[in-house]
C-alpha cells in the first residue's frame, strides 16, 4: 500500500516536472529579441507627417474657401443692390424722358458712351480662375 | 452648387455654366441653351453651305430670317463706329489667307498662295432683305460666336446666375466670376461680357509664311503689330468681340482692357483695377 502511494507521489512529481520543462523549452529563453525593420519605422513616421500635413493643408484650404464665399455673398448682394439702383433709376428716367427708340439712340451715341461700364463690372481679383478667356 | 456643361459648337468649346434658383429645371434649361447655340451656328456659319448666311453669299440677295438681320445690322454698325477696324466683309481676305475650311481642316502649312482681297464692299438691309455690293461676302465668325453667347445667356439667365463661355468670348448675368486672362491676371466679372481678340492661336503657313485669322480690313490681309491679342470688356459678348478686334488693331476704345504685346508685356487700360 505504502509503495502504491509512493509511486502515485513520483508519478505526479514526474508529470509536473515534465510540464515545467515543456513550458520552459516552449518559451526559448535562449533566443534573442527581434529587433523592428528601420525602413518599417522610417515609413511609419512619414505616413504620420503627411497626415499632419494633410490636415494642416484641408483646414488652410477649408479656411480660404470660407474666405471666397463670404466674399462671394458680399459681391452678389452688392450686385443685387447695384441692379435694384439701376432698374429704378431706368424705370424713373424712363417715366421722366419722353419716348425713344433704344436702338437708335444706341447706334447714335459715339463707341466710348456706349461701351462705358458701370463701375466694377470687372476687377481683379487674387482668385483662381473658373473659365479663361483667350483668342477664340 | 454651380452646373457645368460642355459642348462643341461654331469650331469652338463651349461651356455653360449655372448656378440654379431652387425648383429649377437645370438640365432643360442648359439643353435649351445649347440647342440655341447650334441652331444659330446653322444660321450663321460660313461652313455651311445650307446656312442662311451661306445662301446669302452665294446670291448676293437674300430674304432672311431676323436673327441673321440683326447680326448683320450690328456688324455694319460696329463697322461704321470702329471706323472699319471691324468689317463684315472680310470673307474674302480670309479665304485668300488660306481660311477657307472649317479651322480644324485648314492645313497647318499649306502651299503658298497670294494673300490679300479688297474689304468694306456694301452691305444693305431693307426690310427683311439683306443687299450685298457686288462681289462681297461676309464672315459673321466672331461677332456671330458673340451674339450665339449673348442668346445662350439669355436662355438661362432665368434659371439664375449664369456664364456662357464660347472658346474665350465670355458674358454672364448675376453672378460673380473669376476669370482668367493671363497666366498671372485674373479679372472677377460681374456683369457684362469679355473677349478676346489675338494672332496666337488659329495660325498657319502658307508657303512658309505665317498667317493668322485676324485680317486688317485696311489691307485685306492678316494684320500684324505690336500686339500679340487684346481682351476687352462690354456691355455684351458681341460688343465684346467687336472692341476686342477694334483693339487688337490699335482703335482707341474707352473700355476695361488688358493688352498683351509681342514681346509679352502686359498692359491694363480703361480703369482696370
Amino acid at each position: 500500500m505504502t509503495n502504491h502511494v509512493a509511486r502515485l507521489y513520483a508519478l505526479g512529481l514526474a508529470l509536473a516536472v515534465f510540464f515545467v520543462s515543456w513550458a520552459t523549452v516552449a518559451a526559448k529563453p535562449w533566443a534573442t529579441t527581434t529587433q523592428a525593420d528601420p525602413r518599417v519605422a522610417a515609413l511609419a513616421a512619414r505616413q504620420q507627417k503627411l497626415q499632419r500635413e494633410s490636415a494642416l493643408v484641408q483646414r488652410i484650404v477649408q479656411a480660404r474657401y470660407a474666405d471666397y464665399r463670404v466674399a462671394l455673398a458680399r459681391r452678389q448682394a452688392q450686385l443685387a443692390a447695384a441692379q435694384t439702383a439701376r432698374s429704378r433709376s431706368l424705370a424713373s428716367a424712363a417715366a421722366a424722358a419722353p419716348v425713344a427708340s433704344i436702338a437708335s439712340a444706341a447706334s447714335a451715341a459715339p463707341v466710348a458712351q456706349a461701351a462705358a461700364p458701370a463701375p466694377a463690372a470687372v476687377r481683379i481679383v487674387n482668385l483662381p480662375p473658373l473659365v479663361i478667356t483667350r483668342t477664340s | 452648387m454651380i452646373l457645368r456643361r460642355t459642348f462643341r459648337a461654331m469650331n469652338t468649346d463651349v461651356e455653360l455654366l449655372l448656378d440654379p434658383l431652387p425648383g429649377i429645371d437645370s438640365e432643360a434649361v442648359l439643353v435649351a441653351a445649347e440647342a440655341e447655340f447650334h441652331r444659330l451656328e446653322a444660321l450663321l456659319s460660313r461652313f455651311r453651305p445650307d446656312s442662311e448666311l451661306s445662301r446669302l453669299n452665294e446670291a448676293g440677295e437674300l430674304a432672311t430670317g431676323p436673327e441673321l438681320r440683326e447680326v448683320v445690322a450690328l456688324a455694319v454698325a460696329a463697322r461704321e463706329r470702329t471706323g472699319g477696324r471691324f468689317d463684315p466683309t472680310v470673307h474674302d481676305a480670309l479665304v485668300a489667307a488660306g481660311y477657307d475650311r472649317s479651322f480644324e481642316h485648314v492645313e497647318a502649312a499649306g502651299p503658298a498662295r497670294p494673300a490679300g482681297a479688297a474689304c468694306g464692299g456694301a452691305v444693305e438691309i431693307e426690310g427683311t432683305t439683306i443687299r450685298l455690293g457686288p462681289g462681297v461676302r461676309l464672315d459673321l465668325g466672331g461677332i456671330g460666336k458673340g451674339y450665339a453667347v449673348d442668346r445662350a445667356c439669355d436662355v438661362l439667365a432665368p434659371a439664375g446666375a449664369c456664364l456662357v463661355s464660347a472658346g474665350g468670348d465670355l458674358a454672364c448675368r448675376g453672378g460673380s466670376w473669376p476669370v482668367g486672362v493671363t497666366d498671372e491676371l485674373t479679372v472677377e466679372l460681374t456683369r457684362g461680357a469679355l473677349a478676346t481678340s489675338g494672332r496666337d492661336r488659329r495660325r498657319w503657313r502658307s508657303g512658309g509664311e505665317e498667317r493668322h485669322h485676324l485680317i486688317d480690313p485696311a489691307t485685306g490681309v492678316p494684320a500684324e503689330g505690336a500686339l500679340l491679342r487684346a481682351t476687352v470688356w462690354a456691355d455684351t459678348a458681341a460688343e465684346a468681340e467687336v472692341l476686342a478686334k477694334a483693339a487688337f488693331l490699335g482703335a482707341e476704345v474707352d473700355v476695361p482692357r488688358v493688352l498683351v504685346t509681342s514681346d509679352g508685356r502686359t498692359v491694363l487700360e480703361g480703369g482696370l483695377a
